[in-house]
């Protein structure tokens, strides 16, 4: 309903392509910036898309001055626990690494380097988004 | 499965995962670094109806996104969800991929109103109390 009180709080054009992830990844769902224009309150930075195949993420080991979450969400309806694919994220200067294969919010503290992020193995896509709770705009600090 | 040290693996957090008929949510309760609540929730559409939470406000700000369950045509949800807002109970109709904000303190619920043949899903963040990061010094 185009000009009542409540419109303006729904986005309808969300969807843009994210060619600089190539086909790792389907298209990228996200708030665009007029719509931003709208919210007073909490301001909510995050994406969502799904990861389509097995690779390395493009993003280099970088950090950032604000927590950051990573969403890592199984495209099963009937089987939520199970993410269908192996991912690899490392951590800090020595790249220490962890694996997972179950869904997963991954915390990226503030100040502490990450990725690279690979995916191992896949099974099937995944839902994946990152969510910076408290909203702010991210500033990548390359790694050292 | 989680593999690694517990000094980075105690970084992979798990979600609670819950059942509703045959669907499952994934559902992860948070903490911001000033130490204010967060939730992060994906459900199926086809999990509302069975969810049955009624029209109610939250002491929180609150995002939606609705996306489809193919991922390559991630923008098709092959559903019609209403979302209900506010006092005056304002529908709007959300029937390919979109977002939707509900202010803290907003009624707000969701009917699905089409089929649910197709897998579609809501993601839902509740957000902690609105942030503002200090200004930059000119």
């Amino acid at each position: 309903m185009p000009g009542t009180k409540y419109d303006k709080f729904i986005l309808r054009d969300v969807k843009a392509p994210w060619p600089s992830m190539g086909p790792m990844n389907s298209d990228f769902l996200g708030g665009k910036a007029d719509f931003m224009k709208n919210i007073e309150g909490a301001r909510p930075n995050f994406a969502l898309y799904y990861v389509t195949r097995k690779g390395m993420f493009s993003e280099p080991p970088h950090s950032h001055y604000a927590d950051e979450y990573l969403m890592f969400l199984p495209a099963d309806p009937h089987d939520m626990k199970n993410l269908g694919a192996v991912v690899e994220v490392a951590y800090g200067e020595e790249w220490e690494k962890v694996e997972f294969s179950t869904s997963a919010m991954v915390l990226f503290p503030k100040g502490i380097q990450h990725c690279p992020i690979h995916v191992k193995s896949m099974d099937r896509p995944f839902l994946f988004g990152h969510f910076w709770p408290m909203g702010e705009e991210p500033v990548m600090i390359p790694a050292r | 499965m989680i593999k690694g040290k517990k000094e980075v693996a105690r970084y992979v957090l798990a979600p609670e995962i819950k059942q509703f008929g045959e669907w499952q949510v994934f559902e992860f309760q948070g903490k911001d670094a000033r130490g204010f609540d967060f939730g992060v929730r994906l459900s199926p559409v086809a999990a509302l109806p069975l969810m049955n939470e009624p029209v109610q406000a939250v002491d929180a700000d609150r995002v939606n996104m609705y996306a489809g369950g193919d991922p390559a045509k991630i923008d098709e949800i092959d559903t019609e969800i209403t979302i209900t807002m506010g006092n005056e109970k304002e529908d709007h109709t959300i029937d390919r991929a979109a977002m939707t904000y509900v202010p803290r303190g907003v009624p707000y619920g969701h009917r699905v109103t089409g089929t649910t043949e197709k897998t579609a899903w809501v993601l839902t963040l509740t957000l902690p109390p609105k942030y503002d990061p200090p200004k930059q010094p000119d």
